[in-house]
């Protein structure tokens, strides 16, 4: 490696190098050119209303996939002459030492490769920078991070070539060199999924960015949640560029000319390359084959005969192209026999011992210092979850920064390092491989998703290895559980399941914990991560009126008082419903990501009788809850059948959610309230908690519409407040009603009442402007037409109006912005028209006019 | 003056050279001759810095030749399969050698390239061989360079050319004192320009002397008889060559010519001719002398 600082570049050949390519640079140009910017200009003449990002993100994927082919041409080209005897004894013989050849003819190479790139990058980021929205300093960046990324897939290359002897042989074992990482990582990826209960991938992915510079490429300039800034990557890659120069500059200096034209150069090569191919073959084929397979065991004649004899002829053909002939094949074919006799051996005890162990392994408590603890996919059915909404401020595009922060704010891991909680997670570890075991460890998917319901209890003598909930739920989802173990010696295990959520109840214990504060109020959980906080408001506890705190409120404070009793009813560890809610603090918490882009995020946390601190101090303050607007004919007491075991059983958090009659009982056991009795009830009513007996819910409709549909249709707008009474108070809560006629319905719709708006409406500015034709609102500002709305009305009665707009961020296509008309007058002359997406705060009043075209 | 010390060359297991020790004096113009295979190329190669041995040393002048481009500098090599540059022209070639041999004289150049038809800006690849050599020579020659080393240099040439390419080389040696190492099958065209000659056969330097003295040990006698005497008559001359037809008998052997022929004369034959041998004949006969080239 010292040796390559010391050589310096051959200058006078390296000028003649680049002035006798000026065509081929030409060329490249050219092509690059045609991709890129003459390809987007075109696009965008064509379409001269519209500039999306898809067409430019187009425009560089093209730039770059040319770039790549171009970084395993030009090496080929450049280095040609060390592929014929008679060229090299000609450049063996010039009076120049063989590194100052290498160094020079290579450098000269990357120069030329970096030209048209840097001309093509250059116009067409110009180009993307006037018509969207890509940053200057994305665009260098970007830029410098493909010519260090490049520069090491023009290396493996030149690595190819120097083991190489020909130049298709060049071209082919570069290929295959770039292929191999990909390989690699779908035979670790496919035999993990397929073999090892448990196995986890999260974010192994992210490994390709150390091994294939051809995915680090694309991924460091089109991924959002790279671990490190995109030229840690670039650098990391010029580091291999110059490990493998060292090795071409050993391997060059010492080709012999002798063997150029012979298919390798280096008799360990070849073997090298076929092996691997062979070995992540007949690993991939086995557990496609195993994986299609409707028969479990693992290790029948079908699924190895096919993997077996495919790979053989992969290695077979592989050989016969590396000979240039067939006269080694029965040589060829031994050696494949013991190279997948290897593979073999140490694949099945691999798969049989569970990955040797893996599958199995749980740790002892005493070794473990802490549990990281991530649930997705039904997580709200047993953990809270926040009303957090954001959006983006900014003109800087999406950028891995903003990704970053909203993973940090929607991470759902629960770090845990009391025993009592590791404890619960190591029971419910072994819980999980007690039920698979019932079925086969090789079995990745949650049982019940198969056809023909769950396979495991159906098992002779099963006995079930969990404690059953005290209710009967058809419904029981499957959720993504990962446990990641951080040992006490250092080490780290992580395990990826999908259970179902029957086998978690002894977790319940754990969504009361303070850890759980970052789930439930995110805001309080990270408030170190804004800059400011404003808009708040305090909401009573029925949401129906709120008052605005213009000045003062110190939210850092708040959080504070919080914490202290978010802590304090943790440690009680009860999760019955036996606090009264009270309020609700809306707030806007701003982080400015740079001076032109900032993540405004918006939230609304529950306040209730238990956080006496944070009462306590808002008294102090003077912030006043407003009380709720206890109108008749919006609540409802639904009262659980006696008769049935499936009851209503579990309120969480701030977005409330009423779990469940089974789908078989749809009718609905319920009465209304008078605004006396729902004012005489809300004392005991609470947000959040499990119960294990049924209970009794408040159902009260408030006229606002929740739920964060930034990317998507609401899917709970409910409009409603439910709430679960307190257990030790229900008889308190029968009494009030006692009286009240009992009612059935079907399902949760009490509060329909509401029609379709018909017509034309116009704000006060007479320039935005809606006209309602059935469920499309056409939405026109200045006259013209901006967008065309979905147009409905919810479950709830609440009219909601989705609007879909093209999106500045390149991952999601379009964007449905959330809109909400709500105040909507009954006689239908009027509406307030609330910008939930973007504020609250915002809203507009819309009046119906005479219907004419816009 | 280039010195091969104890240098052995093998290519994977076939030893090519072994223990070859051998110098060219500066100055002359050196032939060798060899078998294919023998290892000619080879020695060129070793000469030139492409190939290192994998025993022994070459140096030149005293200095390692091998990734020694100060020593390098001095040397040219032309192969027997001349190279260009892709889709070059004469013009881009020369700008290419000028780049690495300082020593590049733009009026040898064009002295040269009046001598040749050859034009400068036509693309080398339309070329035919012979033209591709003539392309190779003026370059070479344009580097004038100390050591000039030519593999099969005559190959693909036309009688006129070679014989222009002789006059060249004749001329540019009195001009200016320089080395010339060729290697050729064609020892005609050999013993016509070259001072010294080297046979290299069975890994090693055979014979090597000057062109001269080789004359002078090699004589090659047609004798007559009335009848032919015994076959061990001749066989006493241990005899290179030996052909009997009739009652004429055709000699070559090593030795003092006049004491060869007072030998002869004492077998009493009625006709004794000195025939003069050509240093292809020489080269032949020590070959098959070797058992090279024999029908079995």
């Amino acid at each position: 490696m010292v040796k390559l600082f010391n050589v310096r570049i051959q200058m006078d050949y390296f000028r003649f190098l680049i002035g006798r390519n000026k065509r081929f640079i030409g060329l490249m140009s050219a092509v690059l050119i045609l991709v890129y910017p003459v390809f987007v200009m075109t696009v965008l003449s064509l379409n001269s209303y519209d500039a999306p990002t898809e067409l430019f993100v187009t425009g560089r994927v093209f730039a770059m996939l040319l770039f790549v082919f171009f970084c395993i041409m030009v090496p080929i080209l450049m280095f040609s002459f060390i592929n014929s005897k008679r060229d090299l004894d000609v450049y063996f013989a010039l009076p120049i030492k063989r590194e100052q050849m290498l160094q020079t003819t290579g450098w000269a190479g990357y120069i030329i490769l970096l030209i048209p790139f840097l001309l093509a990058w250059t116009l067409g980021g110009l180009l993307t920078i006037i018509y969207s929205s890509l940053s200057l300093v994305l665009l260098v960046e970007s830029f410098f991070t493909i010519i260090m990324i490049g520069s090491a897939i023009y290396m493996v290359v030149l690595f190819t070539m120097m083991n190489t002897g020909t130049t298709i042989d060049a071209f082919l074992y570069s290929i295959a060199l770039h292929v191999l990482p990909a390989m690699v990582y779908g035979a670790y990826l496919l035999f993990g999924f397929s073999m090892l209960l448990g196995f986890s991938d999260l974010n192994s992915y992210r490994i390709l960015n150390f091994i294939s510079p051809i995915w680090a490429l694309f991924n460091t300039v089109f991924a959002k949640d790279l671990m490190l800034p995109p030229l840690a990557y670039g650098l990391y890659w010029v580091l291999i560029a110059l490990v493998l120069a060292a090795i071409c500059s050993y391997l060059y200096t010492g080709r012999h000319s002798e063997r150029a034209e012979s298919p390798f150069v280096n008799k360990r090569f070849f073997p090298i390359i076929s092996i691997a191919y062979a070995v992540l073959t007949l690993i991939l084929l086995y557990n496609v084959i195993y994986n299609t397979n409707s028969n479990p065991s693992l290790f029948t004649i079908q699924n190895l005969i096919f993997p077996l004899m495919f790979a053989g002829i992969v290695y077979v053909i592989m050989d016969t192209i590396a000979n240039r002939g067939t006269r080694n094949m029965l040589k060829a074919l031994t050696r494949y026999a013991l190279v997948a006799a290897i593979t073999l051996a140490v694949f099945i005890p691999s798969t049989i011992t569970g990955g040797f162990g893996y599958v199995t392994r749980i740790p002892k408590v005493d070794t473990v210092k802490s549990v990281e603890l991530n649930v997705s996919g039904s997580a709200g059915l047993f953990f809270p979850s926040s009303n957090l909404s954001y959006y983006y401020d900014g003109v800087d595009g999406y950028t891995p920064d903003i990704s970053k922060l909203l993973t940090k704010l929607n991470s759902q891991d629960l770090v845990f390092d009391q025993k009592k909680d590791i404890d619960a997670i190591l029971n419910f570890h072994s819980i999980i491989l007690k039920e698979y075991k019932w079925v086969d460890y090789s079995t990745k998917a949650y049982p019940s998703r198969q056809t023909g319901g769950n396979p495991i209890s159906k098992k002779a003598g099963y006995i079930p290895s969990f404690k059953a909930f005290p209710f009967e739920n058809q419904n029981y989802g499957s959720m993504n559980v990962t446990l990641t173990y951080r040992m006490k010696d250092g080490s780290k295990l992580r395990r990826t399941y999908e259970v179902s959520g029957e086998w978690t109840r002894n977790l319940i214990g754990l969504s009361t914990s303070k850890q759980a504060m970052k789930l439930v109020a995110p805001l309080v959980a990270n408030v170190t991560l804004f800059e400011s906080f404003n808009n708040f408001k305090l909401y009573d506890a029925l949401m129906t009126t709120s008052n605005a705190i213009v000045s003062g409120f110190d939210f850092k404070v708040f959080a504070e008082k919080y914490a202290q009793d978010f802590e304090a009813i943790a440690a009680k560890g009860t999760f019955e419903p036996d606090a009264t809610i009270l309020a609700y603090l809306e707030v806007e918490a701003i982080n400015k990501l740079t001076p032109s882009k900032k993540m405004n995020f918006t939230d609304r946390i529950a306040i209730d009788s238990r956080f006496t601190k944070t009462l306590a101090w808002m008294q102090e303050k003077g912030y006043v809850i407003p009380l709720p607007r206890y109108t008749s004919q919006t609540a409802v007491m639904v009262l659980p059948k006696e008769a049935t075991k499936n009851i209503i059983y579990y309120v969480a958090g701030v977005n409330s959610s009423i779990y469940s009659y089974s789908d078989a009982e749809k009718e609905i056991s319920y009465v209304k309230l008078s605004a006396e009795q729902l004012a005489k009830i809300m004392p005991y009513v609470s947000n959040s908690g499990f119960s294990e007996t049924a209970l009794p819910v408040l159902f009260a409709e408030n006229g606002t519409v929740s739920g964060d549909i930034t990317h998507g249709k609401p899917t709970n707008p409910a409009g409603l407040r439910n709430l679960l009474v307190q257990k030790e108070h229900v008889a308190e809560v029968m009494a009030i009603i006692k009286d009240n006629p009992r009612e059935v319905g079907i399902g949760y719709n009490f509060f329909v009442k509401e029609k379709l708006l018909t017509g034309r409406y116009v704000d006060a500015s007479n320039q935005a402007e809606y006209i309602f034709k059935g469920n499309t609102a056409y939405k026109y500002y200045k006259k013209v037409l901006y967008d065309t709305c979905e147009y409905y009305i919810d479950a709830s009665g609440n009219h909601i109006i989705i609007e879909y707009r093209n999106s500045t961020d390149p991952t999601t296509t379009t964007l449905a912005v959330e809109s909400a008309l709500w105040n909507v007058d009954p006689t239908g002359q009027y509406f307030t028209h609330n910008f939930l997406g973007v504020s609250s705060s915002i809203s507009f009043e819309f009046k119906k006019v005479a219907e004419t075209k816009p | 003056m280039i010195q091969f010390s104890h240098v052995s060359k093998s290519f994977d297991t076939k030893k090519v050279l072994d223990d070859m020790t051998w110098e060219v004096p500066q100055g002359s113009i050196f032939g060798l001759v060899g078998p294919n295979g023998a290892g000619k190329s080879t020695i060129l190669r070793l000469i030139s810095g492409v190939l290192l041995p994998n025993q022994g040393e070459i140096t030149i002048a005293g200095q390692n030749v091998y990734n020694n481009p100060a020593v390098k500098k001095k040397i040219l090599f032309v192969p027997d399969d001349p190279y260009f540059l892709p889709q070059s022209t004469m013009k881009e070639m020369r700008k290419f050698y000028e780049i690495f041999y300082p020593s590049f004289k733009e009026s040898m150049y064009r002295k040269l390239l009046n001598n040749f038809p050859i034009n400068e800006n036509e693309k080398i690849s339309n070329f035919s061989k012979g033209m591709k050599r003539q392309a190779n020579i003026i370059l070479a020659l344009s580097i004038m360079p100390e050591i000039l080393l030519l593999d099969e240099a005559f190959d693909g040439l036309d009688p006129v050319m070679r014989l222009t390419l002789k006059r060249i080389l004749s001329d540019q040696l009195l001009e200016r004192k320089f080395t010339v190492v060729i290697s050729s099958h064609n020892l005609r065209e050999l013993e016509d320009i070259c001072d010294r000659i080297a046979l290299i056969s069975d890994c090693k330097i055979g014979l090597n002397d000057e062109v001269e003295t080789i004359r002078a040990v090699y004589h090659k006698f047609q004798v007559g008889y009335t009848t032919i005497p015994e076959i061990e008559v001749f066989t006493r001359f241990n005899p290179m060559h030996l052909d009997v037809r009739g009652n004429v008998a055709v000699l070559v052997v090593k030795g003092d010519s006049i004491e060869l022929m007072k030998q002869l004369n004492e077998t009493h034959p009625v006709l004794l001719d000195e025939i003069p041998i050509t240093m292809e004949e020489v080269f032949v006969y020590e070959m098959e002398g070797k058992g090279y080239g024999q029908i079995v």
